[in-house]
């Protein structure tokens, strides 16, 4: 199990909540309207563990915009929402309820626009931490279970996710997500290695 | 025989790769560092009516200076400088580049989603390229869809009987007032209205004329409503239901005493009635503006008890819950 001290914990909460404030910023000038986003925190766990923490806590369909970044090392992230909650979230922003219990055609455009703007602004974060160049593909739409939208089956119990808790505030209606980046074990480490560089450079 | 033969291959490539990007029916541009347009195809030359010629070697934002500052310029950006690819919804972002087609004799701007994707390839700086989709016919699609969904849920949301908002509607509506009224501080009222010995009309007179007795209370109830926010909603049985956003409690008095005039002015015959030889009603009304979610329950439950004090105090009268919180 990955675990990290108090110092690190909160340092990296405090950048990931810079790079994320930017993501609001760019979804408020969007939408007219104030949005908030704020990482509250964030864990390392095993793939299976992310998969049954969404699925215990929600135990329903989740909404996922997934993308892959190739580069220093290869990651694929992946914004989650349980199904419902992103029906309410693209709905704010767009400012029309449409009538369905599903998300239509373009209302799924929107979720992967919105989850766009946040995984880059959350792997900007982690990009600039470990540093070097990497490439993103376009973001994915997928609905599914948390295991299937994750992977779980095909990766490895030991397969590690840095898995971040994020909220989303619009009109005084708090809704919470998730970003899971999956990496490689190597990856973790060498991720680990740049974080503690980078709390040593922080005065 | 090589180093002839490569250059003529090169040519017949970028010849068909050419070609295709004047075939394809998506805008290609593609920007170089310095967000200058080194490809600009077919498509967009016909829908901005700016020729490849014109539009080489320009910044992006020299020739469409709207979208400075906006979305497409920093994904244009973040894929230049970060190497992140972005999308840009319909929904989210509407048109945002100006550009046309024609519709008939008319002239639109298309709808347009747009994929803003990083170039990195060996030996040359990056460059980012720019697709953009016309996803009209999408947008028109689904304006249809939303406005036969909507038609079919007004439908779910009628009493079949009598015409008007049925419990449903009303408890959709009910707590969308109430939120609304919560975020703005905003006066909401609420009046619970009831037949008065209406079990006695339907034993004396027989189902069919209890039913259109309800509909013509309901009909004279509605035409006591003028404002377009106003909610009257058949509650259950003979009860019925009025949601009055931004209204005090004497406001909602005045309509309630309406309402019970009206009624009393029908002069619908009810031999049974313990209270005159006509149809009346009894309302209770109570106002408040909400501070709390809890107090939707305790604004519901106080039109209640009004009511009930109304029909307590002899029926076919108005009465008023009184609540500190107005």
């Amino acid at each position: 199990m990955i675990t990290l001290s108090e110092i690190q914990h909160d340092a990296l909460v405090e950048i990931f909540n810079i790079s994320i404030g930017r993501a609001a910023a760019a979804m408020s000038s969007i939408v007219n309207e104030e949005i908030t986003l704020a990482v509250p925190t964030f864990r390392f766990m095993t793939v299976r563990a992310a998969a049954e923490e969404l699925s215990a806590e929600e135990g329903r369909r989740i909404c996922g915009v997934a993308q892959s970044y190739r580069g220093t090392f290869d990651a694929e992230a992946i914004l989650m929402f349980p199904e419902e909650r992103s029906l309410e979230i693209v709905r704010m922003m767009v400012g029309e309820a449409f009538p369905l219990d599903a998300l239509s055609e373009l209302e799924q455009e929107a979720m992967s626009e919105i989850g766009n703007i946040i995984l880059n602004a959350c792997f900007g974060t982690i990009a600039n931490i470990v540093g070097g160049k990497f490439t993103s593909t376009l973001p994915a739409f997928r609905i599914g279970t948390s295991g299937e939208i994750l992977h779980a089956d095909e990766k490895g119990a030991d397969d590690f996710v840095l898995f971040i808790f994020i909220d989303f505030i619009m009109e005084k209606r708090e809704i919470h997500g998730y970003v899971a980046f999956l990496m490689n074990v190597p990856s973790i480490a060498g991720l680990l290695h740049s974080i503690d560089r980078f709390i040593g450079k922080i005065p | 025989m090589t180093e002839t033969l490569e250059p003529a291959m090169d040519f017949a490539k970028a010849k068909l790769v050419e070609s295709v990007l004047e075939a394809i029916n998506i805008g290609v541009i593609v920007l170089d560092q310095d967000e200058c347009v080194t490809c600009w195809n077919l498509w967009v030359e016909k829908t901005s009516g700016i020729s490849a010629d014109a539009a080489r070697g320009k910044r992006l934002t020299e020739i469409f200076p709207e979208l400075e500052g906006k979305r497409t310029q920093s994904a244009a950006r973040a894929a230049l400088r970060n190497g992140y690819a972005s999308v840009l919804s319909q929904s989210l972002n509407k048109a945002p580049f100006p550009l046309f087609t024609r519709d008939g004799d008319q002239v639109v701007r298309i709808q347009q989603a747009i994929h803003v994707l990083p170039m990195a390839m060996a030996g040359m700086a990056a460059h980012c390229l720019i697709q953009i989709f016309d996803v009209t016919a999408a947008v028109n699609r689904e304006r249809i869809l939303r406005k036969q969904a909507l038609e079919m849920r007004a439908f779910s949301h009628i009493d079949g009987l009598t015409g008007i908002a049925n419990r449903r509607r009303y408890d959709e509506c009910i707590e969308e007032e109430f939120r609304r009224a919560r975020r703005n501080t905003a006066l909401l009222s609420l009046i619970m209205v009831d037949i008065d010995y209406f079990k006695k009309y339907n034993d004396n007179y027989g189902h069919q004329a209890g039913d259109a007795c309800l509909k013509t209370v309901a009909a004279a109830l509605n035409a006591a409503l003028h404002r377009p926010g106003d909610l009257l909603a058949r509650y259950g049985g003979e009860e019925f239901v009025v949601v009055l956003p931004c209204t005090s409690r004497e406001g909602a008095r005045l309509i309630a005493e309406n309402m019970r005039a009206r009624i009393e002015a029908l002069n619908i015959s009810h031999a049974a009635s313990s209270v005159v030889d006509h149809v009346t009603i009894s309302l209770g009304v109570a106002a408040l503006i909400p501070h709390h979610s809890r107090e939707l329950d305790e604004l519901q439950v106080a039109a209640d008890q009004a009511l009930y004090r109304a029909k307590r105090e002899g029926r076919n009268r108005v009465a008023v819950f009184d609540t500190p919180t107005e």
